[in-house]
C-alpha cells in the first residue's frame, strides 16, 4: 500500500482511496477506542465518527504520520464519547463486565479454554483498571502501552508536549500498577505482580 | 547523615517518577546512569522498576479488539451524517420556539383571565349587589348628565324584555325578586313601589314621565332602530330628571316601548360602558332574562373573548407540536448520540 499516494487520491476526494486507509487502520483505531472506553458500542461510534471525521478533514492533512493525524482525530471522538459516558455513567460500567466481543476470543487458535478463560479474566481486569484512570492517563497509557506509539508520536496524537506524555504516563502505570496489585488475589497466578521478587 | 537523607528522598522520588521513562528508553544518557546507580542502592525502586515493567507487559499482552464492521466510507453515510447535522442548532432553534410559544399562551392566558376580571364585575354586580346599584342609579342620573342618557336607553331595554315570554316560563314561580322585575316592567305603579324599598327593578320606574316619557321613549326608539345610538342615547334625558319625582305616572312607558326598545339595545350598544349601566343590564340576567343576556352580550363581548379563546387555541396547538418535537428530537439526539 502507497499511503502517500492513497492520501493524495484521497485529498483529491477519491473516496475507493480512502477507504483503502480506513481498511489498513480501522482495527487500530477500534481497538484504542475500545481500550480507552471499555465499551464495544462505544468504539464502534467512536471508530465511525473518526473516519467520517477524517475523510471530511483529508483535504486539511499536511502531511507528516497519518497515522498520528488518524489517532488524534479518534482520541478527540474518544473524548466526546468518555463525555457522553459520563452523561450515562451505567452504560460503561456495564459494558466493563458485559462485554463479550468474539473478537477478543481466542486469538491464538492454540489456547486451551482454560488458558483464554485466565486471559479473558485477566484482560477483564486490567480494563477495570484502565478504567479508574482519568481520561488524559487513559488515552496516554493506550496509546503507548497498548497501540505501542512513540512519545513523540502520543505527543502528537494528544497535541501535548513530550514531557507531559512522560509523565501522564509515568503516573498511569504507576496507578494501574497498584490497581493490579490490589487486585492480586483475583489474578491468575501466573499473571500475578510479583512485588515481593 | 540527615543531610545526605535530605538529599536521597527528592533522589528516590525522582527515580520513581523516572522509571516509567527508563523503561521506554525515553532517559538522557546521563538520567539513565543516575537512575542505574540509584536502582542498585534502592530495593524499593528496584521493586517498582520490576512491578511496571510486567504491568506494560500485560498491557501488551492485550488481545487487539478487531473492528467489529467495516468502517469504510460511502457517499450514503456522509449524507446522512451531514443530514443529521442540523438538529445541533435546529433543536436550539426548536426549544427557543417551544419556550416562545410556552410565552404567547401564558400572555394570552393571562390577557383571558384580566378580561375575564375586567369583565368579572357585570356578572358578579348583577347577582351580587343589584338593589344597592340599580338604587344608587336613579341618584346619580341628575347629577351627571351622560349616565342617564345610557340608563334610560338600557332602561328602556329592561322594560322591553320583561314582558317578553321567556321570562314568564323560566321563572313563573318565582315569587318575590322575579316579581319586582316583572311588576316594575309590566305594571310600573306597584314595581316603583317596591323597587324603591329594595330591588334593582326601581331604577326602570324613575325616568318616566307622564305624558312625555312614552314619546321620549318612542322618540329614542326610533332612533335607535335607525341605527344612530346617539339620537338613542340622548332622547331619554328628560325622562331621567323627572322620573324622580313622577313615579307613579310612568305605567305607559314600559308598555309602549318593548318592541322598539330590543332594538335600540341592539344597535346602541355603548351603555353597557358605565357602572349602573352594567348593573342594570345584569338584572334581568340575574332574573332570569336569558334572552337579554343573549342579545346584549355575544355582540359586545363574544368578540374580544372568543379571538382571544380562539389564540389560545391555536397557541396551544402550536405549543403541542412544538413541545411533541422538541421531545422527539431530543429523544433522537439522544438516541444517536
Amino acid at each position: 500500500m502507497d499511503e502517500k499516494a492513497l492520501i493524495a487520491a484521497a485529498r483529491r476526494g477519491h473516496t475507493h482511496s480512502f477507504n483503502e486507509l480506513v481498511s489498513h487502520y480501522q482495527d487500530m483505531v477500534y481497538n484504542v477506542a475500545y481500550r480507552i472506553l471499555g465499551d464495544s458500542q462505544a468504539a464502534a461510534d467512536a471508530s465511525q465518527d473518526t473516519f467520517l471525521s477524517a475523510y471530511q478533514a483529508v483535504g486539511k492533512f499536511r502531511g507528516g504520520s497519518f497515522k498520528a493525524w488518524l489517532l488524534r482525530i479518534a482520541t478527540n471522538a474518544c473524548y466526546d464519547q468518555l463525555r457522553l459516558q459520563k452523561r450515562r455513567p451505567t452504560s460503561s460500567l456495564e459494558a466493563v463486565y458485559t462485554d463479550s466481543d468474539p473478537s477478543s476470543h481466542f486469538v491464538n487458535g492454540r489456547e486451551s479454554p482454560e488458558e483464554f478463560a485466565l486471559r479473558h479474566e485477566l484482560g477483564e481486569t486490567i480494563q477495570g483498571g484502565i478504567a479508574t484512570l482519568p481520561p488524559e492517563q487513559r488515552v496516554t497509557l493506550v496509546l503507548s502501552d497498548v497501540q505501542g506509539l512513540s512519545y513523540v508520536e502520543i505527543a502528537q496524537a494528544t497535541g501535548a508536549s513530550v514531557g507531559t506524555v512522560k509523565s501522564r504516563l509515568s503516573r498511569a502505570r504507576a496507578r494501574l500498577r497498584d490497581y493490579l496489585l490490589d487486585q492480586t488475589e483475583l489474578l491468575p497466578a501466573h499473571y500475578r505482580l510479583r512485588s515481593e521478587g | 547523615m540527615s543531610l545526605l537523607g535530605k538529599w536521597r528522598k527528592p533522589e528516590h522520588q525522582w527515580v520513581e517518577e523516572s522509571l516509567s521513562a527508563y523503561l521506554d528508553g525515553e532517559l538522557s544518557p546521563a538520567e539513565k546512569t543516575r537512575v542505574e546507580q540509584h536502582l542498585q542502592e534502592c530495593e524499593a525502586c528496584a521493586q517498582n522498576l520490576a512491578t511496571l515493567r510486567q504491568t506494560v507487559s500485560l498491557l501488551k499482552e492485550l488481545p487487539t479488539k478487531r473492528a467489529p464492521r467495516s468502517f469504510t466510507i460511502r457517499p450514503v453515510t456522509v449524507k446522512a451524517k451531514r443530514a443529521a447535522a442540523p438538529p445541533a442548532w435546529g433543536y436550539g432553534l426548536l426549544k427557543g420556539a417551544t419556550a416562545l410559544a410556552v410565552l404567547l399562551l401564558v400572555l394570552l392566558v393571562g390577557g383571558d383571565l384580566a378580561m375575564h376580571f375586567v369583565g368579572a364585575p357585570l356578572a358578579s354586580w348583577g347577582p351580587g349587589a343589584p338593589a344597592e346599584e340599580i338604587a344608587l342609579a336613579p341618584a346619580f342620573e341628575p347629577s351627571m348628565a351622560p349616565a342617564p342618557e345610557e340608563e334610560q336607553a338600557i332602561l328602556g331595554h329592561d322594560k322591553t324584555e320583561a314582558p317578553a315570554p321567556p321570562t314568564n316560563q323560566e321563572e313563573p314561580a318565582a315569587p318575590l325578586e322575579a316579581a319586582d322585575d316583572y311588576e316594575t316592567q309590566e305594571e310600573m305603579p306597584t314595581a316603583e313601589a317596591r323597587a324603591e324599598e329594595t330591588t334593582p327593578a326601581g331604577t326602570p320606574v324613575a325616568p318616566v314621565p307622564s305624558g312625555e316619557e312614552p314619546l321620549l321613549e318612542e322618540e329614542g326608539v326610533g332612533t335607535g332602530a335607525g341605527e344612530t345610538p346617539p339620537a338613542a342615547l340622548a332622547t331619554p334625558t328628560p325622562a331621567s330628571t323627572v322620573g324622580q319625582t313622577s313615579e307613579p305616572t310612568a305605567q305607559p312607558a314600559p308598555e309602549t316601548a318593548p318592541v322598539e326598545a330590543a332594538e335600540e339595545r341592539e344597535a346602541a350598544p355603548s351603555p353597557t360602558h358605565t357602572p349602573q349601566v352594567l348593573a342594570m343590564v345584569e338584572v334581568p340576567q340575574r332574573e332570569g332574562e336569558v334572552e337579554y343576556a343573549r342579545g346584549a352580550q355575544p355582540e359586545e363581548e363574544a368578540l374580544p373573548f372568543s379571538a382571544l379563546r380562539l389564540a389560545e387555541l391555536v397557541a396551544l396547538a402550536v405549543l403541542v407540536l412544538l413541545g411533541t418535537a422538541t421531545v422527539v428530537s431530543a429523544w433522537l439526539r439522544r438516541r444517536s448520540g
